[in-house]
């Protein structure tokens, strides 16, 4: 029955906050909805042929169409310079094949590819059967880039230890150098793994259904294949949120430090391990991972954004060992803190 | 501000500070001549015949390459090309089959380009091996042997390029300059507004009510604390943008930049006016403080240009300052001018905040009137 009580007076408390179930509930979903907004452009995105500027009478203007990447914009000479400025154009092809440019870039980089070619085709000296110019050696295969996905990852895997919110509160409850109410419990005749059990598991059950919440919202929403092995997924998720609680937990044992300290505490630290693992860009994760991959491996959020990746994007399985192994330990350590801080001393004033 | 709002100020200016040099590094010097851009590529040569060297030196000539000579079975070469082109970390994987010379002679495919279709950074890649091995195929054809010297003698031939001086200056600055946009609005709605927004405690008020001084001062006094905390940020703001960008500010307009961003910061300023008369609750404050720049920022074209913005987004965008902040700094950049249309409709807003603020600072003090009154 306590157990019960103390499941119900966690979620009550939960619940009837706003800042509660605004953190834990709308906040990944909007922060998805503007990772969408900005990005997608990204994932629909397909790149068109590159405009540039020639004279109406160029004699290559054909064989620049051929090519299928250039778009001729017919234009005087003296036009090019404010084209070029007001990105219009990215390159103008004089009749003699000399380009002029304003930046160097991908875009400038294949115009001069078609240019050369053609002067390089000349200067060949051999002849070439114009067949010859359609028997495709190459076989392409299409691999998708899917780098975008690695922000919602990221995100989710920020959220996934926001049960760290609850867990700060509930040694407030329990530890009698922390509250009033911690002090009469204290000499209270009751167990006190009693009053931990049940608010953890809450918050573990709350965030996981808002961390479920967020896939639904990314995945039927939105329209972003974000998970497609469940399972696993789901057992990655479960653990990062016991990690969560645990951390949360540890960080509230705290006696020295202030209820608002200790919630900062947590913020920062979500936010900058997300930082790292790629929710403010995929090419600061990139960078870690090739310059520093030591931080990566020790960083679990960055350790769990790569799982996700791996298992629903790529369907690799190697990493799974080396996450739980790594959040295993710092369970361990977070819970070891916890106790350490929560053990039962006498205390002068009792 | 009392200590937590001072610490997340400092904190919030260091974590921006970090973003901004992260992701809008200064330019350094203007561009004064084309450089191709090479790509990045995985290679796998399971011919390893002359062609295929040859093809290979060429495309190295060209691109930062990365040979998989010691990549064992086809399924671990396609698992590191898949997962390298997926996440970003290279554009192009080949594999050159086993007899390309023999492929080559059948005209078969004797080369597999694994890239994402999207782009055009395939296409371009594609066209390269193309133009190699049908020029080699040609010279074979012609000459009985493919004469590398002389193949490679064509392909070094290039077109002449004519790379105008255009000052690749002073786009780490605007960028910078309209993320200033976020963090301004983020930093004056969480500390002077959250501060302020503690002053409607009604204690503070009946305080206040019978203290020596008088309310005309008090809210003088307090207007000035505003603008010195205001003037404080913009000044460590300015100060870090000076020192990173110093080599850019005498190329562009900074003091254009800054104008707006002083026109801004009242715009905000005026706004969180008006967010202190309607809020009631410090929680939706709080929430309202670090979501509602945000949701701008993203919306406006501080993150991402206006230009890869949906239409519906600009569309909603428009009914905040923060689109015309960032149109004004974008008009800036391009003509050297301060943008008077931009600035005239952040002025408007304004105007707008100070009298919504105004009215309902009006309407919250007959409504204290009628409770004091009812008690």
């Amino acid at each position: 029955m306590n157990f019960l009580r103390e499941f119900k007076y966690s979620a009550i408390s939960m619940v009837s906050t706003m800042d509660g179930m605004f953190w834990t509930v709308l906040y990944p979903l909007i922060l998805a909805s503007l990772f969408f907004v900005i990005f997608s452009a990204s994932f629909q995105f397909t790149e068109k042929n590159i405009p540039v500027g020639a004279a109406e009478k160029n004699p290559y203007n054909g064989i620049f169409e051929m090519t299928g990447i250039l778009e001729v914009i017919p234009m005087e000479e003296s036009e090019a310079l404010d084209a070029l400025r007001t990105k219009r154009i990215r390159a103008f092809i004089h009749d003699d094949l000399s380009l002029t440019l304003t930046e160097s870039g991908i875009a400038q980089t294949v115009v001069k590819s078609v240019t050369d070619m053609i002067l390089q085709t000349y200067a060949l000296g051999v002849p070439i059967d114009p067949a010859d110019f359609d028997t495709p050696y190459v076989e392409s295969r299409n691999q998708k880039r899917n780098v975008e996905i690695i922000l919602f990852y990221s995100l989710l895997a920020m959220v996934s230890i926001y049960s760290m919110f609850g867990g700060v509160f509930i040694p407030v409850r329990v530890q009698a150098n922390i509250s009033k109410l911690a002090v009469r419990i204290a000499a209270a005749p009751v167990k006190r793994f009693a009053f931990y059990l049940p608010g953890m598991l809450f918050y573990i059950l709350f965030n996981l259904a808002s961390n479920i919440l967020y896939i639904g919202f990314v995945m039927f929403v939105l329209r972003i294949p974000l998970i497609t092995d469940i399972p696993v997924s789901l057992l990655l998720l479960g653990y990062a949120n016991m990690f969560g609680i645990v951390y949360g937990v540890c960080i509230g044992s705290v006696a020295a430090w202030e209820p608002q300290t200790k919630t900062m505490i947590c913020v920062f630290s979500s936010l900058v391990l997300s930082f790292l693992s790629g929710m403010m860009g995929p090419g600061i994760k990139s960078g870690i991972d090739t310059y520093l991959p030591i931080l990566q491996s020790i960083n679990p959020l960055g350790m769990l954004t790569d799982n996700f990746y791996n298992v629903n994007v790529l369907q690799e399985y190697s990493r799974i060992p080396a996450f739980f192994m790594l959040y295993t330990v710092l369970i361990a350590l977070c819970a070891a803190f916890a106790f350490w801080n929560s053990k039962e001393v006498q205390y002068d004033s009792l | 501000m009392v200590w937590m709002r001072k610490i997340f100020a400092l904190v919030f200016l260091a974590f921006s500070f970090g973003l901004s040099i992260l992701w809008f590094p200064p330019n350094g010097q203007s561009q004064t001549a084309f450089s191709e851009t090479p790509l990045k590529l995985l290679i796998a040569d399971k011919d390893d015949s002359d062609l295929s060297r040859q093809l290979t030196a060429y495309l190295a000539s060209k691109h930062r390459i990365t040979f998989m000579k010691e990549t064992g079975s086809d399924e671990e070469v396609l698992r590191i090309i898949k997962r390298n082109i997926s996440l970003g970390k290279a554009h192009a994987g080949l594999i050159i089959a086993p007899h390309l010379e023999q492929n080559l002679a059948e005209k078969k495919q004797g080369v597999i380009s694994f890239k994402d279709d999207k782009n055009i950074t395939g296409l371009y890649l594609d066209m390269q091996v193309q133009k190699f091995l049908l020029f080699a195929a040609a010279l074979k054809k012609a000459e009985g042997t493919f004469q590398f010297d002389r193949l490679h003698t064509v392909l070094m031939l290039s077109s002449p390029v004519t790379a105008e001086p255009k000052k690749q200056y002073g786009s780490g600055i605007k960028y910078f300059f309209n993320f200033l946009g976020w963090i301004v609005f983020s930093v004056i709605l969480n500390s002077i507004g959250s501060a302020l927004f503690e002053l409607n405690n009604q204690r503070i008020k009946m305080r206040n009510s019978i203290a020596p001084v008088s309310s005309i001062r008090f809210a003088a006094e307090h207007f000035a604390a505003q603008l010195t905390a205001v003037f404080f940020l913009l000044a460590v703001l300015i100060t870090f943008a000076a020192v990173v960008y110093r080599n850019e500010i005498g190329a562009v307009p900074f003091f254009l930049y800054l104008l707006n961003t002083l026109v801004y910061t009242a715009v905000i300023l005026s706004a969180v006016f008006t967010l202190n008369a309607v809020m009631k609750k410090g929680a939706v404050m709080g929430i309202v403080g670090s979501v509602l720049p945000m949701v701008l920022a993203f919306i406006s074209g501080v993150i991402i240009e206006q230009d890869f913005l949906p239409n519906s987004v600009l569309t909603a965008a428009k009914g905040f300052p923060t689109y015309y902040f960032v149109c004004a700094n974008e008009y800036t950049e391009i003509t050297r001018q301060l943008d008077l249309k931009n600035i005239g409709m952040m002025l408007l807003f304004l105007l707008l905040y100070f009298t919504l603020g105004v009215y309902f600072t009006k309407l919250n003090r007959v409504q204290e009137k009628i409770e004091f009154a009812q008690n």
